[in-house]
C-alpha cells in the first residue's frame, strides 16, 4: 500500500493539467480527492502503528548500490504523511479558487501533486538513499513552484537561490549518508542493509564510536539545516515567497521545510546524544528560533513575516531534537502538528488578503475586519494558536517546549540558552501576530483599499484555511485524547523507546506555566510598542543580507572561473601546444627521470662504424637546426628534406629497401605539396616571437626530443620478451605465400590495419573536398 | 571464435563507399546511411545481449591466430560503447535528416558520419594496440571533415586547433605503441597485458603508460589537454556538435579504461593518484569555463570537459567499482549530452541565434521543448530519477568506500556548479521573457524534437530501471579488470605466450 500511495500520486500528477480549463474551482476540489483518499487510507493505519512498530514494504530497485524502494510506516512517518495529505487536500482545493483565472493552474497543480508524491516518499522511505531521492525531487518541484511566475526576475532569483541552497545541501547530505552507510558497514551491519534507517539506528552506538560519525553527521546537518532554512542558510525561505501562495502554504510552511526536522528526528535515537549533536542542534536551532521571531516582528509583507516565523519554529523544533529526552520528543510531535495547522491556515489567509485586497503589505492594508469578518475570525484563531495563548493548540505545544528545556539532561548553559530562545521567540510571535492583525484588520482602510470594489469574504477560498484554524482550537478543547493517540507513536520514534502520554491543557501551576505566562505578558506589553520597535535601525548591516551574499558569492565564482579560464583559454594554438608540451614533460618526463634514466645504458659504440654511417647520422641534427633557423620557407623545406633523405639512407643501411623506398616517396611528395602551398605564401617567415619565447620553445622542444630519444634508447636496450618478428619471417612464405615479408605483413598478417589506413586516406580526401568546395561564408 | 564482429565495421564502410559513389541519388544515400546505422544499432544490441549472457566474443582477422594477427574482442565495455555509439549515431542521422541543409549532402556529410561510426566502432572492438591507433586516425580524419564542412572562418580555426592538438596526442600514441612493441615484443593487447603484468616495479612500462595517459587524455579532453574541445565543438551545425559530444571524447575515455584497466592494470595502480589529480582539475576547469559562456552550445561543451573529470575519477579509483561507476556515468552523459545538443539546436532554430543574451521565452512558446530540456537538465545535474543520479551515486559510493573523501567532496561541489551553469541556460533561454519578438519566427517542427525526446526518455528509463543497468555496469567493471579472462578469450586458455611457443 505504501509504495502505491507514493507512486500513484506521482504517476497521477499529470491529472493536474486538467485544471488548464474551467471550471477551475470545481476541478481543484475534484483533484483534491486524490490526497483525501490517501489521507483516509493512512488514517486507517493508525491503530496498527503504536510505539515504534512499523509497517514495512520493500520493492527492490538497484541492489548493487543498496537502493531499494523501501517504505516503512511508523508513528513519525504517519504523522507527517497525514499532515502532507491532509493539508494537501485543502491546498489543492484552495488553489482552484485562488488561481481561478490563471491559465497556468494546470501546470501549477502538476508540480504541486508531484511535490506531494515526492514528499510522501520522503517521509515514508525506510532507506536513506530512497529518502534522498525523494528529498531531491522535493527541491526540484519546489524550484518549479517558486519560479512559477518566471517572467519576473524576482521569481527567478528566488527559485534559483532556493535551489542552490537546498540542492547544494542535498549534495552534502548525499555524501553524509554514504559516509554514514560506510560507518554502518564498519559497525558490522550486513552490506545490503547499510542504508536502512532501522539498521543504522540499531547500530547507532557503534557508529558513534567510529571515525565516520563526525564527518557523516556534519554533512547530514548541512543537508538538514539548508532544507529547513536554518541560520545562516535561512534566507532562501523568505525568497521562496515568490511562489504562488498555495505553494508557500504547502511547501514552505507545513511540509517541505520540515524535511530537515524530520530527518534529524528520525536519526535522533541512533545518532543523537553526543556533544556534537547537542551543540550543533541547540546552537543553530536555538539561534534561528529567536532570530526568526525577532526579524518577523519587523516585516511588513505578510508572507515574509510568516516566512520568518516559520523558519523560527523550524529552529525551535531542531533545538528540541538537540535537547533530547522524553519531553522533547513529545514537544516535537505536538509542535509539528500544531505548527502545520496554524501556519497553513495563516498562509492561506494571507493569500486571501492578497487576492481580495490586492496587496499583502501591512502598510497598504487596514480595516479589513469590516469587509471580511469571517476571514478575520479564522485568522484570529490561527494567530492565537501561534501566539501560544491558553486553550489553543499552540499553547499546548509551547508548554511542552518549555518543559523540554527545563527537564533536559544537558548542562545548565544549554538549558538556559534554550529557555531564553523560547522566551524570545514567544514574545516575538506575539508582537508579530499582533502587528499582522492590527495593521490588516483593525483601524481604517488605506485609500487604495477603499477604492477597490468587492472586498469580501471569499467563501470557497475560505473553506481550506477555516479547517486547520478551527482545529487549532478544537483539538485542545475536544480532541486531545485522539491527538495523543496520533502523537504518542510519533514521539516514541523520536525518543527511540515507546512512550505514551495524555496531552492536557492544564498541567497545574508549574514552572512551565509561569515562564509561559511571563512570556505572554511581556509579549503583550511589548506589542503596544510594535511601531517604534519596527522602526529601530536594521538588525543586520546591508552587506550581511544572505541572499545578496549568495548572489555575490556565485558571481565571484563566475568571475574567478572566468579569470582563470580567460587566462588559459587564449584561443591561440601555440599557447595550447605549449600546455601540451609542458604536460608531456611533466607526466612522462618526471617518471622517466625517476625510474628509467638511472638505469639507462648506452649502446656500446659499434667498432665497425663506417664513416658514411657517422656522416649520415651527424647530418640529421645539423639539418634539424638548419630547418629551425631557416628564414625562408624554401630553405626550411630543403632542410627537412635532408632529414628525410638521411632517414631513408639508414633504412637502406639496415637492409630495409621497402621502407627506404616508401620514405623517399613520402619525402618527395610532401616537398612537392609544400612547395605548391608555399607558392601562395610569402617567401620568408615573419618572426613574431620574442627571443625569450623562442629560447623557451627551443628548450622545451629539445627536452621533448631528448625524452623521446631516451625512451627509444631505453627500449632498445631492454629486451625482456621475444618479439613476434621471427614468426612472420618463418610463415610469410609458408602460410602467407609471399617472399616479401613486409608486404605479407601489410596485406595479410596485418591487412586489417592497411584497410583502415586506406580508409583514412579516402576520408581525408572527402573532408578536404568538402572543406575547399563548400564555402558558406562567401555565398 | 566467431566471425560476425566484422559486421559493424564492414557495413558502415561499404555503405559509406556506396554513398560516395552514388552521391547523386540523394534518397538512396540517405536510405543507405540510415540503413547502415540501423543495422549497427540492431547488431550491437544483439551483441550486447550475447556478451552479457555468453561472455567475451572474439574474431581473428584473416583467421591469423592471436597474437600474430589482429584480434577483435567484444567484452561488456566494448559492447556497451558500441551499442551507445550506434544508438547516438542513429539519432544524429535522424536529426540531420530533419535539420541539415541539403547542400551538405553534396559534400559527403552522410558518408563522413558513417566513417566516424566506423572509426569509433573499430576502436571499441579491436584487441590490438596499433589497430586502435588506426581507428583513431579514421576517427580523426572523418571528424575533421565534419567539423570543417561548410568552411566558415570559425570552423576553420576551430578545426585547425582540433586537428593539430589531436595529432600531438596521436603521435605520442604511435610512439608509445612502438615502444611497447620494443619492450613487450607484441601489439596484441592481451599479449601485452600477459607479458607486462610481470613488471612489479615502476619502470619503463610506467613511463610508456604515461605516454598513453597523455595521448588518450588529450583525446578524452583531460586538463590541461582539453583546449581543442571548446574551440571546435560549437562551430559546426548542431547535429555535428551533438555527435561529437556523443562520441569523440568517449573514445579517449574508452581507450583509457581499456589500456589502463585491462592491459596495464599494474600501471593504473601506480598512476592512480596522478589520474585523480588530473580528473579533479578537469572537473573544476571545465565548469569554470561553462559558467562564463553566453552561447548555449559552448556552455554544453565546457560541461563535457567537467564530466570527463568525473569519468577520470572513476578510473583513478583503480577498482572494479570505480570503473563500473565511470562506465555508468559515461553511458549516461553520452545519452544526455547528445539530447541536450539536439534540444539546443532546436532552441537556436526558434530564436535564430545561440547567444543566450538574445534568447528567451521558450518555456511559454515551446512547452514540449522546455519540458524535454528540463528533464535532460536535471538528468545532467544528477537529480533522481534520471540516469545521472545513479552515475553520480555509483561514483561517490566507490569513492567513499575506498576512502577517497577529498576527491569525492570535490566532485560533489563541482556537480553543484555544473547544475548552476546549465540552470543559467534554463533561466536565460526558457524562463526569461523573450528579448526579441518571436511571433514572426516560424514554429518549431515537432519532428525535430523526436531524437532528443527518445534520448531523454532513455535517460529516464535508465534511471527507473537502474537495477539491471547498474548490474550490467558492475559486471563490466569487474570484466575490465579481469586480465586473465581477457587473455583466455583472445589467445586461448594457455595464454598468448603458449601460442607463440607452439608456433616454433
Amino acid at each position: 500500500m505504501l509504495p502505491a500511495i507514493v507512486l500513484i500520486t506521482l504517476a497521477l500528477a499529470p491529472l493536474g493539467l486538467l485544471a488548464r480549463t474551467g471550471p477551475r474551482p470545481l476541478v481543484g476540489w475534484a483533484l483534491a480527492l486524490l490526497p483525501a483518499l490517501s489521507f483516509a487510507l493512512l488514517l486507517f493505519q493508525l491503530p496498527q502503528v503504536t510505539g515504534t512498530t512499523q509497517i514495512r514494504e520493500v520493492i527492490p530497485w538497484v541492489p548493487t548500490m543498496g537502493v531499494e524502494l523501501s517504505f516503512a510506516l511508523d508513528g513519525l512517518s504517519l504523522l507527517f504523511a497525514l499532515v502532507i495529505t491532509g493539508i494537501g487536500t485543502l491546498i489543492i482545493g484552495y488553489a482552484g479558487h485562488y488561481m481561478h483565472d490563471d491559465p497556468g493552474l494546470g501546470r501549477f497543480l502538476l508540480y504541486l501533486i508531484l511535490f506531494m508524491g515526492a514528499m510522501l516518499g520522503l517521509v515514508l522511505a525506510g532507506n536513506v538513499l530512497t529518502m534522498f531521492i525523494f528529498w531531491e525531487l522535493t527541491s526540484v518541484t519546489s524550484y518549479l513552484l517558486i519560479g512559477y511566475k518566471h517572467d519576473y526576475p524576482g521569481a527567478r532569483r528566488g527559485a534559483l537561490q532556493s535551489l542552490v541552497i537546498t540542492a547544494g545541501g542535498g549534495l552534502a547530505l548525499l555524501l553524509g549518508l554514504l559516509i554514514l552507510g560506510e560507518g554502518a558497514r564498519h559497525a558490522g551491519v550486513a552490506p545490503n542493509q547499510i542504508y536502512n534507517f532501522d539498521a543504522i539506528i540499531a547500530a547507532g552506538a557503534e557508529i558513534k564510536a567510529g571515525p565516520f560519525y563526525t564527518p557523516a553527521l556534519l554533512l547530514i546537518l548541512v543537508g538538514a539545516f539548508t532544507k529547513s532554512a536554518q541560520f545562516p542558510f535561512h534566507f532562501w525561505l523568505p525568497g521562496a515567497m515568490q511562489a504562488p501562495t498555495p505553494a508557500s502554504a504547502f511547501l514552505h510552511s507545513a511540509t517541505m521545510v520540515k524535511a530537515g526536522v524530520y530527518l534529524l528526528a528520525r536519526l535522533a535515537p541512533g545518532l543523537g546524544d553526543t556533544p556534537l549533536w547537542h551543540a550543533a542542534l541547540v546552537l543553530v536551532g536555538g539561534f534561528t528560533f529567536a532570530f526568526g521571531a525577532l526579524v518577523a516582528t519587523r516585516k511588513d509583507d505578510i508572507k515574509a513575516l510568516l516566512a520568518y516565523t516559520t523558519l523560527s519554529m523550524l529552529g525551535g523544533l531542531i533545538m528540541l531534537i538537540g535537547l533530547g529526552g522524553k519531553y522533547a520528543a513529545e514537544a516535537v510531535a505536538v509542535n509539528i502538528l500544531a505548527h502545520a495547522l496554524y501556519k497553513s491556515a495563516l498562509f492561506m489567509i494571507a493569500g486571501i488578503i492578497d487576492h481580495e485586497a490586492g496587496s499583502r503589505d501591512l502598510r497598504h492594508l487596514g480595516g479589513l475586519r469590516r469587509m471580511m469578518p469571517a476571514t478575520a475570525f479564522f485568522i484570529a484563531l490561527a494567530l492565537l494558536s501561534q501566539m501560544g495563548i491558553p486553550i489553543f493548540f499552540g499553547f499546548v505545544g509551547k508548554e511542552l517546549l518549555i518543559e523540554a528545556a527545563l527537564e533536559s539532561l544537558l548542562a545548565a548553559p544549554w538549558r538556559y540558552a534554550a529557555l531564553a530562545a523560547i522566551v524570545i521567540a514567544a514574545v516575538g510571535y506575539i508582537i508579530a501576530a499582533w502587528r499582522l492583525f492590527k495593521h490588516a484588520f483593525l483601524g481604517t482602510s488605506s485609500p487604495t483599499l477603499a477604492q477597490r470594489h468587492h472586498v469580501a469574504d471569499p467563501r470557497g477560498m475560505l473553506v481550506s484555511p477555516a479547517i486547520p484554524a478551527l482545529l487549532s482550537i478544537l483539538v485542545p478543547l475536544a480532541l486531545l485524547p485522539w491527538a495523543s493517540q496520533l502523537l504518542a507513536p510519533a514521539a516514541s520514534v523520536v525518543y527511540g523507546k515507546p512512550i505514551s502520554f495524555d496531552l492536557a491543557l492544564w498541567h497545574g501551576f508549574n514552572t512551565a506555566l509561569m515562564v509561559s505566562s511571563g512570556a505572554i505578558l511581556l509579549g503583550i506589553l511589548l506589542a503596544r510598542f510594535e511601531r517604534p520597535l519596527a522602526a529601530l535601525p536594521p538588525h543586520l548591516p546591508a552587506w550581511a543580507d544572505g541572499a545578496d551574499l549568495l548572489d555575490r558569492l556565485l558571481a565571484g565564482v563566475d568571475r574567478i572561473g572566468g579569470l582563470i579560464m580567460g587566462t588559459l583559454q587564449t584561443g591561440q594554438l601555440r599557447r595550447y601546444m605549449l600546455y601540451n608540451t609542458i604536460t608531456l614533460l611533466l607526466i612522462t618526463g618526471v617518471p622517466f627521470v625517476l625510474y628509467v634514466l638511472p638505469g639507462l645504458s648506452f649502446i656500446t659504440p659499434d667498432p665497425q662504424l663506417r664513416i658514411y654511417e657517422a656522416f649520415a647520422a651527424a647530418l640529421i641534427p645539423i639539418a634539424v637546426v638548419a630547418a629551425i633557423r631557416a628564414e625562408s620557407r624554401l630553405s626550411a623545406i630543403i632542410s627537412v628534406g635532408v632529414v628525410g633523405a638521411m632517414v631513408s639512407l639508414f633504412f637502406i643501411l639496415f637492409s630495409a629497401p621497402d621502407l627506404a623506398l616508401t620514405q623517399l616517396l613520402i619525402e618527395v611528395l610532401s616537398t612537392v605539396f609544400l612547395l605548391l602551398v608555399f607558392s601562395i605564401l610569402p617567401a620568408r617567415f615573419a618572426n613574431l616571437s620574442s627571443p625569450a619565447t623562442r629560447m623557451r620553445d627551443a628548450i622545451l622542444s629539445g627536452m621533448v626530443g631528448l625524452l623521446v630519444a631516451g625512451l627509444v634508447l631505453a627500449t632498445a636496450t631492454t629486451t625482456i620478451f621475444e618479439p613476434l618478428a621471427p614468426y612472420y619471417l618463418e610463415n610469410s612464405l609458408a602460410k602467407g605465400k609471399g617472399q616479401n615479408v613486409v608486404n605479407v605483413i601489410l596485406v595479410d598478417f596485418r591487412g586489417f590495419d592497411t584497410m583502415g589506413e586506406v580508409t583514412v586516406l579516402l576520408t581525408a580526401l572527402l573532408g578536404i573536398y568538402g572543406l575547399l568546395r563548400m564555402r558558406r561564408e562567401k555565398q | 571464435m566467431v566471425n560476425h564482429l566484422f559486421l559493424p565495421l564492414v557495413v558502415p564502410l561499404i555503405s559509406a563507399a556506396l554513398s560516395v559513389m552514388l552521391g547523386r541519388w540523394r534518397l538512396l544515400t540517405r536510405t543507405l546511411t540510415l540503413g547502415a546505422s540501423l543495422f549497427n544499432l540492431g547488431y550491437s544490441g544483439w551483441l550486447l545481449w550475447l556478451v552479457s549472457s555468453a561472455g567475451r566474443q572474439v574474431t581473428q582477422a584473416s583467421a591469423w591466430a592471436a597474437p600474430f594477427g589482429i584480434a577483435l574482442v567484444a567484452d561488456l565495455l566494448g559492447a556497451v560503447m558500441l551499442f551507445l555509439a550506434a544508438l547516438l549515431m542513429f539519432c544524429t542521422i535522424i536529426y540531420s535528416l530533419l535539420s541539415m541543409e541539403p547542400e551538405y549532402e553534396q559534400f559527403f556529410y552522410y558518408p563522413l558520419l558513417l566513417l566516424l561510426l566506423l572509426g569509433v566502432s573499430g576502436a571499441f572492438l579491436t584487441g590490438d594496440l596499433f589497430n586502435l591507433y588506426v581507428w583513431f586516425e579514421v576517427l580523426l580524419m572523418s571528424s575533421f571533415g565534419l567539423v570543417t564542412i561548410g568552411g566558415s572562418r570559425a570552423q576553420l580555426t576551430g578545426g585547425l586547433k582540433y586537428v593539430a592538438l589531436n595529432l600531438i596526442g596521436s603521435t605520442m600514441f604511435l610512439i608509445g605503441s612502438g615502444l611497447i612493441y620494443g619492450l613487450a615484443g607484441t601489439l596484441n593487447m592481451a599479449h601485452i597485458g600477459e607479458r607486462l603484468i610481470t613488471q612489479s616495479e615502476p619502470g619503463l612500462t610506467t613511463v610508456i603508460a604515461t605516454l598513453f595517459l597523455f595521448a588518450f587524455g588529450s583525446k578524452a579532453a583531460l586538463a590541461p589537454l582539453f583546449f581543442w574541445l571548446p574551440e571546435s565543438y560549437h562551430t559546426p551545425p548542431p547535429a555535428v556538435s551533438a555527435i561529437f559530444s556523443a562520441l569523440m571524447t568517449k573514445v579517449g575515455v574508452y581507450a583509457l579504461y581499456r589500456v589502463f584497466g585491462t592491459v596495464l592494470p599494474g600501471e593504473l595502480v601506480r598512476l592512480a593518484p596522478l589520474i585523480l589529480v588530473l580528473g579533479g582539475t578537469t572537473m573544476v576547469l571545465g565548469v569554470f569555463g561553462a559558467l562564463n559562456q553566453t552561447e548555449i552550445r559552448r556552455v554544453l561543451s565546457f560541461t563535457i570537459i567537467s564530466e570527463i573529470g568525473f569519468v577520470a575519477m572513476g578510473l583513478g579509483f583503480a577498482s572494479a567499482a570505480g570503473l563500473a561507476a565511470g562506465l555508468l556515468f559515461t553511458a549516461h552523459m553520452m545519452i544526455v549530452k547528445t539530447a541536450l545538443f539536439f534540444l539546443a539546436g532546436a532552441a537556436e532554430q526558434v530564436c535564430g541565434t545561440g547567444d543566450m543574451r538574445r534568447m528567451g521565452g521558450l518555456a511559454r512558446r515551446e512547452p514540449a521543448l522546455a519540458t524535454l530540456w528540463f528533464l535532460a537538465m536535471i538528468a545532467l545535474a544528477g537529480i533522481p530519477p534520471m540516469s545521472g543520479f545513479f552515475g553520480k551515486l555509483a561514483l561517490l559510493q566507490a569513492g567513499v568506500s575506498q576512502g577517497h573523501y577529498l576527491i569525492s567532496g570535490w566532485a560533489v561541489l563541482v556537480s553543484l556548479f555544473i547544475f548552476l551553469a546549465i540552470l543559467k541556460i534554463w533561466h536565460e533561454v526558457f524562463w526569461k521573457k523573450p528579448v526579441e519578438d518571436l511571433s514572426q519566427r516560424p514554429r518549431l517542427a515537432p519532428a525535430l524534437l523526436i531524437p532528443g525526446a527518445l534520448l531523454v526518455i532513455l535517460s529516464l528509463v535508465i534511471g527507473i530501471g537502474a537495477g539491471p543497468v547498474a548490474e550490467l555496469s558492475t559486471q563490466a567493471g569487474t570484466q575490465i579488470l579481469d586480465l586473465p579472462g581477457y587473455i583466455e578469450a583472445t589467445c586461448g586458455p594457455a595464454g598468448c605466450d603458449a601460442v607463440t611457443l607452439r608456433s616454433h
